[in-house]
């Protein structure tokens, strides 16, 4: 008797404790966005990819709805070397869809959600109940005890030592970062697909035919006003019968002289796609392409003024064997060639330098799930890109805010992606895509909510001259949104 | 015999600590609003006057202010044609309402005399309420709740005081949970809700230089019976206070070093006070700044840059100024989370030197000599809505928010004894970079051996406590509330509370 009540209270004070001290230890970490968007525009619509004017009708009507994004993070923070971080997503657009479910293959041909069935970015429809959670990351973040070495494991959002202009995503993967007094080095590896899980019938072992992305990178701060850095990204595409392997190497800066501050990059991409079939014309297909990029901001008055210019190489032909036009990382599940060139894939690559609102992908304007651009990506459809950006940011208050930027984009190449001008029957001569003027003046109505309006319109260039049915000139693109911003 | 000695001893100790106990009431008497007058300013604050004066007897003693005071007298003057009447109104500290008195007349000429008659019955009634008890006790709790070895009229909080007390009934008086401000000196509601406060010269007459800073303000004032602002300047929209100190130079002049920041660059100021104006002595300077009593010695101004992606970029050094330029000199190497603004030193008695750092998740960490951790705190410091933002363009996508947000935590402070200083906030709502606090309190603690223990700790105040500063030399403790935040239509306010450390 006495044994068991023994064993009893010794039960207990080892329940007692498994669970008092993991609540004595852990620290919980919260941090949130919600952005809600009203926009008016003629090509936005709440979805993603490029905007194609040339696909339009002469006179485009109005979109207009309402979007809405929330972001939870969550971190629980065992000690300051131990961490588990995660992040979650709510998107919905006001009337979408709701009270649906997710349907199987057993009573539809396809299983997945149908047409007006609540999923992923839903539940603004009445009677809003959907499940449309994403799990957007969950990683663990931790420091090899002894070593200066911080690695995160798992799913986790990365972008390159580039700006963006190669991939910026969230994926799947072990990273680390290690720190030696002034210089940081990062190594890591991330699998954005496995094709075995694309494959119907799939007798493939998993992580034979992968899309691999190898990421080494290293800043040093030479000192307080000077930092170098390089870094060596192998994107290794296996999934199909025509592997693309493509080395990316650049450097970057950033320096401060004076009050002026200056930042830019170079880099330089290598690569081969080999294709499996004897009839193929060609057994192979090289990549060499580049990106440069170099920007300024100055305080000057009550703000900054800001300038930047990117410019990544295009090509004539892609199908000569040489591809010369710059690449960038797009989202292509199950895709049977790599999805550089994807129309249909989520971009994911950025330039938030520019501050465009349509001009160019640049996701410091965005922050909702519409998601489109004149020029989506920096491969642009492996055109390259030439892009001039001016900008000014004013204080205008304390609390009040207006920034005006003015863009110019070019094409770098001319190919067959180029749009057809109907009345000529050939693509237009004129590289220039657009130029692009945007305002926004925004209020800090507390310290984490501000309200503001956005508006851009883009003149569009002779690139698109008489390219809408009939040898019209499509609609210039305009955007006007009122935006309610809470972060925390 | 010896027996009886004692015996005798301790009677005598006891009828002597006795007329401690049976203080004299501590009387303030606000404002009096006066009806029915042409000059009614002059009138309120003559009645003031009058009444106060006239109260002040042995068992009265009218104080200065509401924050010294066991009981508070308010009152009301209504004239109607010739007739005059004063009602008053005594409560405690609590809002009790301890008695009401009033006394009439026919003409201005009865007035001194009335004011006389007025605080005869005032004094009779409160002398009547108190008798022997100690004051906080009327009304309120009872006797046996009171130690004689833990005044509750000190805002100081010693350890050995913070013992649990079995509670006497289901309901927790006031006098038991006492919260109120109840000694040292209160100043009026300052305009502006400041975040930093720096202290400057001392003068012979006790008054005293008094920096407080809001965002986009700095303010000098004068301390003496009253917080007199001699001096402020306004900086521009795009720039943000972060930090105000202050050092004496050789000439005894007194430079305040505000660190701003503007268009995510630090462009800091030195000011100095000359013929009780503030004027600019140096700008655009790229360095954070702080005066910092390292390990308890003699305050000294330090600086620490920033890189291009990190906030802090890095040792700490001192500064030595020359006009606009900044020369550095005895680098401090900083242990993990060290920055300039949440670190300090202290020594410990067998001569070593440990670092401190507030962490910031709010724990206070210590390192040895060689800078490896030793000890880190259970109990979580400092909190601090004080931040400055910096663009994150690697993040934005993430975040949603084009910022990062990098809040400056409570600053640690070291004595000459070795004694640490800290402060602590609590809030409702303090959740990632969305944070408002609703009290704070300063705590001390020792080093004693292995770890910093607890020697005392103020009472909690009722707002947010964006600043403190310990006056070593007069052993004062300055700390700075945020009574209103500023809203869009109002600069909020502050007030600036000074408690002697006993």
């Amino acid at each position: 008797m006495k044994l068991k009540k023994a064993a009893t209270i010794a039960a207990a004070a080892g329940a007692l404790a498994a669970i008092s001290v993991p609540a004595m230890a852990f620290e919980n970490e919260f941090h949130g966005m919600y952005k809600l968007k009203y926009f008016v525009s003629d090509y936005e619509n709440g979805g993603s990819g490029y905007i194609t004017p040339s696909t339009t009708v002469e006179k485009n009507k109005a979109n207009n709805y309402f979007e809405q994004r929330a972001r939870i993070f969550y971190t629980a923070k065992a000690n300051d070397d131990l961490k588990l971080v995660t992040a979650f997503e709510i998107d919905s657009v006001f009337g979408d869809r709701a009270q649906g479910g997710i349907i199987s293959s057993t009573n539809s041909t396809t299983a997945g959600p149908t047409a007006g069935t609540a999923f992923r970015n839903s539940g603004g429809a009445l009677e809003s109940d959907a499940v449309n959670l994403e799990t957007k990351h969950v990683y663990l973040d931790f420091k090899i005890p002894s070593t200066p070495v911080r690695v995160t494991a798992g799913i986790q959002p990365i972008k390159d030592a580039f700006k963006g202009v190669f991939f910026d995503a969230d994926i799947a993967g072990v990273n680390s970062v290690s720190k030696f007094g002034p210089a940081t080095v990062g190594l890591g590896y991330f699998r954005a697909y496995d094709q075995s899980y694309f494959t119907v019938g799939n007798t493939r072992q998993r992580g034979l035919d992968d899309l691999h992305l190898v990421a080494l990178s290293s800043d040093f701060a030479i000192n307080k006003d000077l930092k170098v850095g390089a870094a060596y990204y192998l994107y290794a595409d296996d999934r199909n019968s025509s592997p693309t392997t493509l080395h990316v190497l650049g450097a970057n800066f950033d320096a401060k002289l004076g009050a002026l501050g200056l930042s830019g990059f170079a880099a330089a991409q290598q690569g081969v796609q080999k294709f499996a079939d004897p009839a193929a014309t060609r057994k192979r297909a090289t990549y060499n392409g580049y990106a440069f990029n170099a920007a300024a901001k100055l305080p000057l008055g009550p703000g900054n003024l800001r300038t930047a210019a990117l410019f990544t190489t295009g090509e004539r032909n892609a199908n000569d064997g040489v591809n010369s036009a710059w690449q960038a990382v797009n989202t292509s599940n199950g895709a049977a060639t790599n999805g550089f060139v994807s129309t249909s894939g989520t971009g994911c690559n950025s330039y938030n330098d520019s501050n465009m609102m349509i001009l160019n992908r640049a996701t410091n304007m965005q922050g909702t799930s519409t998601d489109q651009s004149l020029i989506y990506s920096t491969n642009n459809k492996n055109q390259g890109v030439i892009l001039a950006t001016l900008g000014y940011d004013a204080t205008i208050t304390p609390k009040m805010y207006a920034n005006a930027n003015a863009g110019f984009a070019w094409a770098a190449k001319k190919n067959g992606n180029r749009p057809v001008n109907v009345t000529k029957g050939n693509v237009n001569g004129s590289n220039f895509q657009g130029a692009e003027i945007n305002l926004e003046t925004g209020y800090k109505m507390y310290d984490n909510l501000t309200a503001s309006v956005q508006g851009a319109y883009v003149i569009l260039g002779g690139y698109y001259t008489d390219t809408v049915t009939g040898g019209k000139e499509p609609e210039n693109p305009y955007t006007a949104r009122v935006v309610l911003s809470y972060a925390f | 015999m010896k027996k009886l000695i004692v015996l005798f001893a301790a009677l005598l100790v006891t009828l002597m600590a006795l007329p401690a106990l049976a203080s004299q009431i501590r009387v303030y008497v606000g404002e009096m609003n006066a009806i029915g007058n042409q000059n009614k300013d002059e009138m309120k604050a003559t009645l003031q006057m009058l009444l106060a004066s006239r109260l002040n007897s042995d068992s009265i003693t009218a104080v200065g202010n509401s924050a010294d005071a066991d009981v508070t007298v308010t009152g009301t003057y209504v004239m109607i044609g010739k007739i005059f009447s004063v009602d008053a109104l005594a409560k405690n500290t609590t809002g009790k309402v301890l008695t009401r008195a009033f006394v009439q007349g026919e003409s201005q000429d009865d007035l001194i005399p009335a004011i006389g008659k007025l605080a005869d019955k005032l004094s009779s009634e409160l002398s009547n309420l108190y008798g022997n008890k100690p004051a906080a006790t009327v009304g309120t709790a009872a006797p046996k709740t009171i130690q004689p070895a833990a005044p509750i009229k000190s805002d100081i909080i010693k350890a050995e005081q913070q013992v649990d007390k079995a509670p006497t009934g289901d309901f927790i008086k006031p006098a038991e949970y006492e919260k109120n401000t109840s000694s040292g000196w209160l100043s009026r509601r300052l305009p502006g809700a400041a975040n930093l406060i720096a202290t400057g010269r001392t003068f012979p007459d006790g008054s005293r230089e008094i920096f407080l800073a809001e965002e986009r303000r700095l303010a000098y004032y004068r301390q003496a019976t009253e917080m007199k602002l001699v001096a402020e300047v306004e900086f521009k929209n795009s720039e943000k206070i972060l930090s105000v100190d202050s050092t004496e130079g050789k000439d005894g002049t007194i430079d305040v070093y505000v660190t701003i920041i503007r268009s995510e660059e630090l462009a800091s100021q030195v000011w100095q006070v000359k013929d009780n104006k503030l004027v600019l002595v140096a700008e655009k300077l790229p360095w954070f700044f702080r005066s910092i009593n390292l390990a308890g010695g003699p305050k000294k101004i330090y600086a620490q840059a920033m890189g291009r992606d990190t906030d802090f970029y890095g040792e700490v050094a001192e500064v030595t100024r020359n006009g606009s330029a900044i020369t550095l000199k005895n680098p401090i190497k900083l242990p993990r989370y060290g920055d300039i603004y949440s670190f300090n030193q202290f020594r410990t008695q067998d001569d070593k030197t440990y670092t401190i750092v507030i962490n910031p998740d709010g724990y206070l960490v210590v390192y040895d000599q060689d800078l490896s951790e030793l000890w880190r705190s259970n109990d979580k410091f400092g909190g601090s809505e004080l931040y400055f933002q910096k663009e994150d363009p690697i993040n934005v996508r993430v975040t949603g928010d084009r910022y990062r947000w990098i809040f400056l935590n409570q600053r640690v402070q070291v004595t000459s004894k070795g004694e640490v200083l800290v402060g602590k906030n609590d809030g409702f709502w303090v959740l990632g970079n969305a944070r408002s606090y609703k009290r704070g309190a300063v705590f001390c603690l020792a080093w004693n051996g292995s770890s910093l223990e607890e020697k005392w700790r103020t009472r909690d105040t009722q707002n947010y406590m964006p600043d403190y500063y310990f006056d070593e030399s007069k052993n004062e403790l300055l700390i700075l509330q945020t009574v209103q935040r500023p809203s869009i239509a109002t600069r909020g306010a502050s007030s600036l509370s000074i408690k002697k450390v006993e």
